[in-house]
């Protein structure tokens, strides 16, 4: 594990989950407030960010020693509401990635709870691979669901974002 | 980049691939061959299967310096008839490539990884980019498809079990899932 290895892994985080989001709220807040479907782990565009949202801000808490016992983001009836919300959890997660010096912080232990309170221990550097994973999982729902409701969106791939980073286009 | 982390990402991949697999094979190949819904990127569970296998298979190619060029329905290696009659065949060559995935990983060493790679896509258009970084992409790839996979199965029967890499992670530890 490196610390440059996790750096570019959310430059590309940020990158998808903007690209998708930007996307999905030019379509406009009543189509990203539609019921798509019960086969979607959250009924609509606006709640599957709301969950996005809600999942990296309870696992920043964890990873600052802080193991809260709700998670946001079913509270977003919004799009515009949860970017207002996420740019500012964006920046402190952005922040605490800078601030990482060494693979020493990669493995420390995160010791936490979860929302249940269930206890558990694991080194730091997995729970940041996992968020960005986590993320990538749930972005293919949300372009399966804007597919339904507007047509594709445009792709997000890491291989996009590495030819876009370095100034090549497919 | 690391190569522990990314050895670890392919154990997950490897991981998720096969429970899900498990979970299709489980309601048979009709079920697996039937069309389920133009939103998906491939329109049935075996070729959505297929579509991960063979862009695994692509990349691998190409890190080991052979790019195939042509169109999809052109490639051997993404010939449903050939490659995956059944959900069981796939299986099994799926088996096959796990191992030399595996093997690539571990002749690899941390230099390698920002080695750039030349190749070129299907579309025959040539690019170089580092290899950890796609490594990465391809863990990446499988993750967005599996959960076109994990809906396409909530479709048809149930929802799956959980493939995230935090539970992958907490199995492999002893630990429950968080």
């Amino acid at each position: 594990m490196s610390v440059a290895m996790i750096r570019d892994l959310y430059d590309y985080h940020r990158w998808a989950n903007h690209m998708l989001f930007d996307f999905a709220a030019a379509l406009g807040e009543s189509i990203c407030a539609r019921e798509v479907g019960p086969q979607f782990s959250h009924p609509t565009v606006t709640r599957m960010f709301g969950h996005l949202y809600g999942a990296e801000w309870v696992w920043l808490s964890r990873w600052k020693g802080t193991s809260p016992t709700t998670q946001p983001g079913d509270e977003f009836t919004t799009m515009a509401a949860v970017r207002a919300t996420w740019d500012g959890l964006e920046a402190e997660q952005k922040a605490f990635i800078e601030a990482l010096k060494d693979d020493a912080d990669l493995a420390r232990i995160v010791e936490y709870k979860t929302t249940q309170g269930k206890a558990f221990r694991v080194p730091l550097g997995p729970l940041l691979q996992h968020v960005a994973n986590h993320a990538t999982h749930h972005r293919s729902e949300i372009a399966t669901m804007v597919t339904m409701l507007s047509g594709s969106p445009p792709d997000t791939g890491m291989n996009s974002w590495i030819l876009a980073r370095t100034g090549q286009t497919r | 980049m690391g190569l522990d982390t990314l050895r670890t990402l392919y154990a997950h991949h490897w991981w998720a691939n096969r429970t899900l697999l498990e979970v299709a094979a489980t309601l048979g190949d009709d079920v697996a061959a039937r069309e389920i819904g133009k939103q998906f990127s491939e329109p049935t569970l075996k070729r959505m299967f297929l579509h991960i296998y063979g862009v695994d298979l692509l990349w691998l190619s190409r890190w080991r310096g052979v790019s195939p060029v042509g169109s999809p329905a052109d490639l051997d290696i993404l010939d449903e008839a050939r490659v995956a009659p059944t959900l069981a065949a796939l299986g099994e060559r799926w088996v096959a490539l796990e191992r030399d995935q595996a093997s690539y990983l571990d002749e690899l060493r941390a230099s390698d990884l920002e080695r750039g790679v030349r190749f070129r896509l299907l579309s025959g258009k040539e690019y170089t980019q580092p290899l950890g970084l796609l490594l990465h992409h391809v863990t990446d790839h499988g993750t967005h498809h599996r959960s076109e996979i994990a809906t396409m199965l909530t479709m048809v029967s149930g929802s799956p079990p959980g493939t995230g890499l935090a539970r992958f992670v907490f199995l492999r530890s002893g630990q429950d899932r968080p």
